[in-house]
């Protein structure tokens, strides 16, 4: 897969990286300029209320209700002080009359009546910007000076420009350098994502090795314990299921190609060696008969092993309905007393009065079949199968038992019985062969009806096979009539094994 | 000569048995590897076929056994086992052929020939009527003209000649000169037969290479002419 660089995980990592920092920093760079200009004006408007109370203390109204500049002239500190005061100022009175200004505020104007009167009903001191026509800037504190019930505006300036110079010069060299920032920042986002995302590319890459032939491979856990390391460990997981079915399925298709392979054999050679010797009709005959022998187990074994697939893929439906097992047993037990006798062996059953489950009676029956009839086959003459149901209440179980006193099975057996094709060998003789798929079968029933099965046997003691089923209980007993009755039209296959 | 047939499945060793016999071998034929073992201690076989799954032993451990006694008879293995794996396996073990079943009972007969006949010391020059080869020099003649061969062509002429009145089949052709397993290609024997063919017997009124229906290739004198 070819992969775009812009496209890339990397790339966008890096770039929202950028954009957060670029956003980041220009939002900061607004910030520290406000928070600079605050400190600014704070600054001088301190100087501004040290100059106002200074003024305080010179100004003073005499007799006749005018406002005069108290200070001795011979003191040259003081002098030089009120001087500085009446750098820049005015005195307006209550009317909005201006009584005294300087030069310097004259430049930049005088307040309107309205505004002085606004300073004065408020009583409280508020600071203007002014400019001026040379263009700079002056920070006016407006007050109010109550001298002998007379109210004045006194309005004193101060120089703003250097403070808006500082203001405006750190604010163009931040922003001028905010590009190369984040340009830097862009940079080591790019080399911090591909950081990133390495152990990502490394594992794509040992990912990329899995393939079909080679499904034993798994990717190293890192170790570190991360998101990673838990992703890797998801896809070693999967690795290994699919590897189990892909090991099925070649150990299936190896088993059905050998199953198939031994009849074809038959029927050729038989075929072929009649063809080449055959001196009479009749013998010919024969070796046309037993072929015919062969091609029926053939079409057995591909009938099993397509009815097999079907159930295990899923597309086998079960028709459940309440089911007592307990007729049921009875039914197949009396069908297959026949060959019991032929082998000499006696079939018994102990059974309760009902025990009912949810099941589908086609497959139940046939997994009586198989089991009964596999304990009829390997047990000894004198020999006995019995079958026995017992219900248990506390785990709301049934418990089908079939047990033989036969040859038994030796351990090494058992963990493949349910496997299909396995044939325990040596236990079956030529034309009693079985198929090797009946117990797997079965194993699929059991399970479709949500049950277990196990085996347990001894040499020269016997078998025993015990199913488990769930038992209905009173209130499931209602749905699953419900149930039925909608599902009366489902199909379902037959299943020869 | 005599056969054993080591072979469970029965109907198997029916028509082996049968057809084996109608080739004017004598055979005897075992179900399982602990009587497989017991008749090649009794009796001299000059060829023991081998099914691979027997019931009590596997077909390995009996072909060991058999290579451990001094009377080294060729093994022919008859499995249901194709794979190449197995295959190398039963060489490996010692088998001196092998072959997959199904096979066709012709197929059969033809490798059983050629088996029998090895172990017999092989001159440096092989002589079939005019034609003459010579295996160190590597130069052929009929009736002393001298014909030019590609290496292939000398090699199928030479399996031919050793094997002179047995068929051939054209696998066993393709797995002898060109060692290995040509499943599916096997008319490229008789693409190389043709050439042969326009080269050693068009010009000569006698034919030597025969085509046998259903099996292969076979080099032989002419009926009624002796060597």
């Amino acid at each position: 897969m070819q992969r775009s660089i812009f496209k890339g995980l990397r790339f966008r990592l890096a770039l929202s990286y950028t954009l957060f920092f670029a956003i980041l920093l220009t939002g900061f760079g607004f910030v520290l300029r406000g928070m600079l200009s605050g400190v600014m004006e704070t600054t001088v408007q301190g100087l501004l209320d040290e100059e106002w109370a200074a003024c305080k203390g010179f100004l003073r109204s005499n007799g006749k209700g005018v406002l005069e500049w108290n200070y001795d002239p011979n003191d040259k500190e003081e002098t030089a002080i009120v001087e500085r005061l009446r750098l820049i100022y005015m005195i307006a009175d209550d009317k909005g009359e201006v009584l005294e200004s300087s030069e310097l505020y004259r430049e930049m104007g005088f307040q309107s009546p309205a505004a002085i009167s606004q300073v004065l009903s408020d009583g409280k001191p508020s600071y203007t910007f002014h400019p001026n026509l040379r263009g700079q800037v002056f920070m006016v504190r407006q007050g109010t000076l109550s001298e002998h019930g007379h109210k004045y505006f006194v309005g004193l300036g101060r120089n703003f420009t250097p403070s808006l110079r500082v203001i405006d010069e750190f604010s163009l060299d931040y922003f001028l350098a905010l590009p190369f920032i984040i340009l830097t920042a862009a940079f080591l986002g790019w080399l911090l994502a591909r950081r990133a995302m390495q152990p990502v590319t490394e594992v794509a890459a040992q990912v990329a090795q899995v393939s079909g032939s080679n499904l034993s491979l798994r990717v190293p856990i890192r170790g570190s314990r991360d998101e990673l390391d838990h992703m890797i460990a998801n896809f070693n997981g999967m690795v290994a299921r699919l590897e189990d079915s892909f090991h099925q399925i070649r150990q299936f298709s190896t088993d059905v190609s050998h199953e198939l392979r031994t009849p074809i054999t038959v029927v050729r050679g038989q075929l072929e060696v009649a063809l080449m010797t055959a001196k009479s009709e009749a013998e010919l005959r024969d070796a046309i008969e037993s072929a015919l022998i062969d091609i029926d187990r053939l079409s057995q074994i591909v009938r099993a092993l397509l009815n097999l697939a079907k159930a295990e893929g899923g597309q086998l439906n079960l028709q459940k309905q309440d089911l007592d097992l307990v007729p049921l047993i009875r039914g197949v037990v009396s069908e297959l007393e026949i060959p019991a006798i032929d082998r000499q062996v006696q079939l018994r059953h102990i059974l309760p009065r009902s025990a009912s489950i949810s099941a589908d009676r086609i497959q139940i029956e046939r997994l009586l079949y198989n089991l009964i009839d596999n304990g009829i086959k390997y047990t000894r003459p004198a020999g006995y199968v019995e079958v026995v149901v017992t219900i248990h209440q506390e785990t709301e179980t049934i418990q089908l038992e079939i047990r033989d006193n036969g040859n038994g099975i030796a351990p090494e057996h058992l963990p493949h019985l349910f496997d299909r094709f396995y044939r325990v060998p040596g236990l079956e003789n030529g034309a009693e062969k079985g198929l090797g798929l009946g117990l797997s079968f079965v194993s699929w029933i059991v399970k479709a009806h949500n049950g277990e099965i196990q085996v347990s046997s001894e040499l020269g003691v016997g078998t025993s096979f015990r199913v488990t089923f769930p038992l209905i209980t009173a209130s499931q007993k209602n749905q699953n009539d419900y149930g039925n009755q909608r599902e009366s039209t489902g199909r379902y296959s037959n299943i020869g094994s | 000569m005599r056969i054993l047939v080591v072979e469970d499945e029965k109907r198997i060793a029916d028509f082996l048995g049968r057809g084996l016999e109608s080739a004017g071998y004598a055979v005897d034929i075992a179900p399982d590897g602990q009587t497989a073992l017991d008749l090649v201690h009794a009796t001299d076989y000059d060829l023991i076929t081998l099914d691979m799954m027997l019931p009590d032993v596997d077909g390995l451990r009996v072909l060991e056994k058999i290579r451990n006694r001094k009377s080294n008879p060729p093994v022919l293995i008859l499995s249901a086992r194709g794979a190449v794996e197995d295959r190398v396996k039963g060489l490996e073990f010692g088998a001196d052929d092998y072959l997959t079943k199904p096979f066709a009972f012709v197929e059969l007969l033809a490798r059983v020939r050629v088996l029998l006949r090895r172990g017999q010391p092989t001159p440096e020059k092989l002589i079939v009527g005019e034609l003459s080869l010579d295996c160190i020099r590597r130069k052929v003649t009929r009736s002393g003209d001298n014909i030019e061969l590609a290496p292939k062509e000398f090699s199928i002429l030479e399996y031919l000649m050793r094997n002179k009145g047995r068929p051939l089949s054209r696998t066993m052709i393709v797995e002898h000169v060109w060692d290995m397993d040509y499943d599916g290609l096997t008319n490229i024997v008789d693409v190389y037969i043709r050439h042969l063919r326009s080269k050693i017997d068009d010009r000569y009124p006698s034919k030597l290479i025969h085509t046998v229906r259903g099996v292969g290739y076979m080099l032989e004198l002419p009926e009624g002419r002796s060597e």
